[in-house]
């Protein structure tokens, strides 16, 4: 209960309306030069989140004119073969970075699209020129790609890499036998050089700008996709497909668009490198340039766009470096490549991006006091005033997620006559031949609380996991009175549920804020044309959706941290990220997997607050809980699960005085002592008073600080 | 009818080499969760060292495809130590890019120690072939399929049935607490990827007599036992068989016949097309993700 630091956890109003990062407050003169150069570059990051803070465009036009500048200053036909052979491969590398960087898909199909867009641009050249050969490589690599990824995105990620090993056979073996579009074993010589508009490039050096023009373009794509929704819901997709699709993401959907996407790359990349050495081979696409896109996307770095650049470079420069050692030049190359992967973990643009990391984090704390390293330490002093009153203080406010209540002085408890926020039948789950649920029955009535309890193995996170479609179930469930099928969790989510689990699930690779900008539930102008075409329509919904994340992370104290990777919180912290996260989907149900599982008294008791917020919100709740006096505290109700059956249901005190509860929880010993539970439920009213040794004892009410 | 039933043994006799192959990475597999893309060189690496032992070492055809396959143990633990070990901890996707970095050193090295002319290695039974309703098929194939059912079995009893196999299957569940129990977590690891490396170079001697030996000899293969072990579901050390001899009869028996000229595509069509509608294999349980 000490003083809050001088820039406190800002209520959720404030907190929103800037930018709220601790690094961006605290180090005034670099924000401010920050604001100058967004202004300059017409760029507006303000309440945006990291990805739309960084300069990507205005780095492409550097990387351009950097590629320019070397192309005059080496000159001469080599270099601007080199150069030339970079751009090509750096294309292709980019459009990698979609399918593998971003979402995760582990795929060596890509170059076997670079065959598919060098043979359709050869055969369609042939006939009408140059630019047509271009599109269409790169139209034809699209749909093939997204017929492969129509067949096999649900395969698991070794079968889905054996599967695209496959086809890049495939690909080559149709390439070289099939006679008719190429020539005999796959072979076409004598390609025309590219032309445009009655100009031919004859030369590597008077193709150089068009290369370059084509980079530029495929960087552009990339940066844009970058600052677009695709990026987020990507790596959501790739790091916690269970989050995505429970967020609202179409994982399916998702994958399959950047794999497309990405393989167009590789289509025009091709189509380039045919028309570029006048010749053709099917060997050229073979596993090995398959493995040199892995090896520059892993040695450039995975987690940013520019990796795949210097990862072209050194693909294409170390073998050309290496060509005096003769015939020891692909042992080299190999040996490179695993002391690479061994000493140089997440890449070249990965260890730049420590060294600036670094550097930053030693001029601040040469600037002002360690401010960024203290954020999540303040944010945890603040979260624990904080929160006494600001989860009821917000349920208050109209500015905030969460639906008015449909009657402010509503009752709560088992409803009447309304449809039940939840009712869940006979719900059975079997995992081989353990039958883990039993043909439960469970309502959860609009706005009423209820606990679910049980022993340990007793079937209470697997109901949980079959009534979201997370495990094979059968038996039935309604959500506010409309049927929803099992074993589809987007349609369970869509229906308004949300969930929490017990090991707190966040995306690793995001931000605070982007992790609950996942979840808002509306979701127009979040795919690829809105992220290319309708820019200015997209980004002020991509501001309103931060807006609401904001005060969602707001409210559960996350404010401070909000344009931190998730990777970087605690496991407390988790727990309170997935509940924005949940929170900002305005849920009608949500379901808590053991909420208060590792948290402290004091948290114990901001939960309990929260929860009871939430549902003077309108919302209902299911809770699996161990804390047994955290649940006798806030729920209408208990239901009590023993080996997938249901023992048990019904007000909390009426519950732990049956003995089947007792027996069920103490194994039923005749002599067995009193247990704790039932005691407490006796004393329900008089907080505190019991001393249940599982749980902490919470005070009913708001008074939040009498304990201890 | 006799060509019939000679495309029958090739496919046999393939689907065996696929099976041996597919059983070398799946015991890695299922002890470490990574496909290592270095099995197929691994097999090679073997039928080179046979060869070596036989015509340069001078030693008797038996010793010389013990000594390779010996060798070949120490190979795997090798790899173990210096291309897994350092990056154990690190993602599935590192990995296998670093055995692709071991399959390219392992494939480089044998084209520099023996060049990369093809060599012809004996077999045991002098080229005789035995003749079944018209069909003439080598006693080599015969041995081939006769050892992989002798091997498949002794593997599915070693990783069923044993202490061993149980500690592969506890670090395949969880590294951490296997090492918690007291299982010796690395000396396992080294010996699965010894034995994993062994049985490649069992499938290499086996094969070696069986066509030109050149430094591709494995990778092809390879990809095959792969769409064999994913074609059934990946992970399922018994049914690998099933998977492979599926894949023999897609290439030798239906290529026979159907546009032979691209007979390699088969397996992997039916490979897509199964993945298609069951994505986890033929026999892989359809169950969603725990959490």
């Amino acid at each position: 209960m000490s003083e809050l630091p001088p820039s406190p956890a800002a209520p959720a109003a404030s907190a929103s309306s800037t930018s709220s990062s601790p690094r961006a407050r605290s180090s005034s003169p670099p924000r401010s030069r920050r604001a100058v150069v967004n202004r300059l570059l017409g760029r507006a990051a303000d309440g945006l989140p990291v990805p739309y803070q960084r300069g990507q465009l205005a780095v492409v036009v550097g990387v351009i004119a950097v590629t320019l500048l070397v192309g005059a200053l080496t000159g001469g036909e080599y270099g601007y073969g080199l150069l030339g052979a970079w751009a090509v491969l750096s294309i292709s590398t980019l459009g990698f970075y979609l399918v593998f960087g971003l979402s995760g898909q582990f795929a060596f199909s890509q170059a076997a699209f670079m065959a598919v867009g060098g043979y359709t641009s050869v055969a369609v050249a042939r006939h009408a020129g140059f630019l047509a050969g271009f599109v269409s490589a790169i139209v034809v690599a699209a749909l093939v790609a997204a017929l492969l990824a129509l067949l096999i995105s649900r395969t698991e990620h070794f079968a889905f890499a054996i599967a695209t090993l496959a086809f890049g056979f495939v690909a080559t073996v149709v390439f070289r036998e099939w006679e008719d579009i190429s020539g005999p074993g796959g072979e076409v010589l004598g390609i025309e050089r590219p032309s445009l508009f009655g100009h031919t490039f004859a030369t590597d050096e008077a193709l150089f700008p068009v290369l370059v023009g084509a980079l530029a373009i495929a960087l552009v794509v990339v940066a844009l996709v970058e600052r677009s929704p695709v990026r987020r819901e990507a790596i959501a997709v790739r790091d916690n497909p269970v989050v995505a699709t429970l967020s609202g993401v179409f994982v399916q959907r998702r994958r399959m668009l950047l794999f497309t996407l990405g393989s167009a790359f590789a289509g025009a990349a091709g189509s380039l490198l045919a028309h570029r050495s006048a010749a053709i081979f099917p060997e050229t696409f073979s596993l090995q340039l398959a493995i040199n896109l892995f090896l520059a996307l892993l040695f450039g770095g995975m987690g940013s766009m520019w990796g795949p650049l210097l990862g072209a470079l050194f693909v294409t420069q170390v073998p050309e470096r290496l060509r005096f050692v003769g015939r020891y030049q692909d042992l080299i190359y190999g040996a490179l490549l695993v002391v690479i992967i061994v000493a140089v973990p997440d890449g070249l643009a990965g260890v730049t991006g420590r060294a600036s990391r670094a550097l930053r984090a030693y001029a601040h704390r040469r600037g002002r006091t360690t401010a960024t390293a203290r954020a999540p330490l303040e944010a945890d002093e603040a979260a624990g005033p904080a929160a006494a009153d600001e989860p009821g203080a917000a349920a208050g406010e109209s500015a905030v997620p969460g639906r008015q209540p449909p009657g402010q002085g509503r009752t709560s408890g088992p409803a009447g006559d309304a449809a039940p926020a939840l009712a869940a039948r006979d719900i059975d789950v079997r995992f081989g031949g353990v039958r883990a649920v039993a043909e439960v029955g469970l309502t959860v009535g609009a706005g009423e609380i209820v606990g679910l309890v049980g022993p340990n193995g007793s079937g209470k996170s697997t109901f949980l996991n079959a009534i979201t479609g997370l495990v094979p179930a059968v038996g039935s469930l309604e959500v506010g009175g409309a049927a929803v099928p099992l074993r589809r969790p987007a349609r369970v989510r869509a229906a308004g549920v949300g969930r929490t689990f017990q090991t707190p699930q966040v995306v690793e690779g995001l931000t605070c804020l982007e992790n609950v900008m996942l979840a808002v539930p509306e979701r127009r102008l979040a795919g690829l044309g809105a992220a290319l075409g309708r820019r200015r329509a997209m980004i002020s919904l991509e501001r309103a959706r931060a807006q609401r994340a904001r005060v969602a992370l707001a409210r559960v104290g996350l404010a401070e941290l909000a344009d931190t990777p998730a990777n970087q919180l605690a496991y407390g912290w988790r727990r309170r990220l997935e509940l924005a996260r949940v929170l900002v989907a305005e849920p009608k149900v949500v379901l808590l997997d053991e909420p208060a599982a590792g948290l402290n008294e004091a948290e114990t008791r901001w939960l309990a607050e929260m929860l009871r917020s939430l549902r003077a919100a309108g919302c209902s709740l299911l809770i699996v809980e161990h804390k047994l006096a955290l649940l006798n505290d806030i729920c209408d109700r208990l239901v009590v699960l023993r080996l997938g059956e249901v023992v048990a249901a019904g007000e909390p005190a009426a519950v732990w005085a049956d003995p089947r509860v007792v027996e069920a929880y103490l194994g039923g010993g005749p002599a067995a002592p009193a247990p704790p539970a039932p005691a407490m439920a006796a004393g329900q009213q008089a907080a505190g008073t019991a001393d249940a040794p599982v749980a902490a004892p919470t005070t009913a009410g708001g008074n939040g600080d009498a304990a201890s | 009818m006799s060509g019939f039933i000679t495309s029958l043994a090739s496919a046999l006799t393939q689907g065996s080499v696929f099976a041996l192959i597919a059983l070398g990475f799946l015991l890695i597999y299922r002890a470490t969760g990574v496909v290592n893309f270095a099995q197929g060189d691994l097999v090679t690496l073997g039928a080179y060292l046979s060869y070596w032992a036989y015509h340069d070492l001078e030693l008797t055809l038996l010793s010389s495809w013990l000594l390779a396959v010996a060798i070949m143990f120490v190979v795997g633990v090798a790899l173990e130590r210096f291309a897994y070990a350092p990056i154990r901890t690190r993602s599935e996707h590192t990995v296998v890019i670093a055995t692709l970095g071991a399959a390219m050193v392992i494939r480089a090295s044998i084209a520099i120690w023996q060049d990369t002319s093809p060599k012809f290695s004996p077999d045991p039974f002098n080229g005789e072939i035995m003749e079944l309703a018209g069909a003439r098929i080598p006693y080599q194939n015969l041995l081939v399929i006769g050892a992989t059912v002798v091997i498949v079995a002794g593997t599915l009893l070693l990783v069923g049935r044993t202490g061993f196999g149980r500690s592969i299957r506890a670090l395949a569940a969880d590294r951490g607490a296997a090492s918690l129990v007291g299982i010796p977590v690395s000396r396992v690891s080294m010996l699965a990827f010894g034995l994993s490396s062994a049985l490649a170079g069992v499938a290499g001697v086996l094969i070696a007599p069986t066509q030109a030996l050149t430094v591709d000899l494995g990778f092809g293969p390879m990809l095959f036992a792969f769409a064999a072990a994913v074609l059934v579901g990946l992970g399922r050390i018994g049914a690998v068989l099933l998977g492979a001899v599926a894949i023999g009869i897609a290439q030798y028996v239906v290529g026979r016949y159907v546009f032979p000229d691209f007979r390699d595509l088969y397996p992997f069509i039916l490979m897509l097309a199964v993945l298609a509608i069951r994505p986890r294999g033929l026999l892989g349980e359809q169950v969603g993700r725990r959490v």
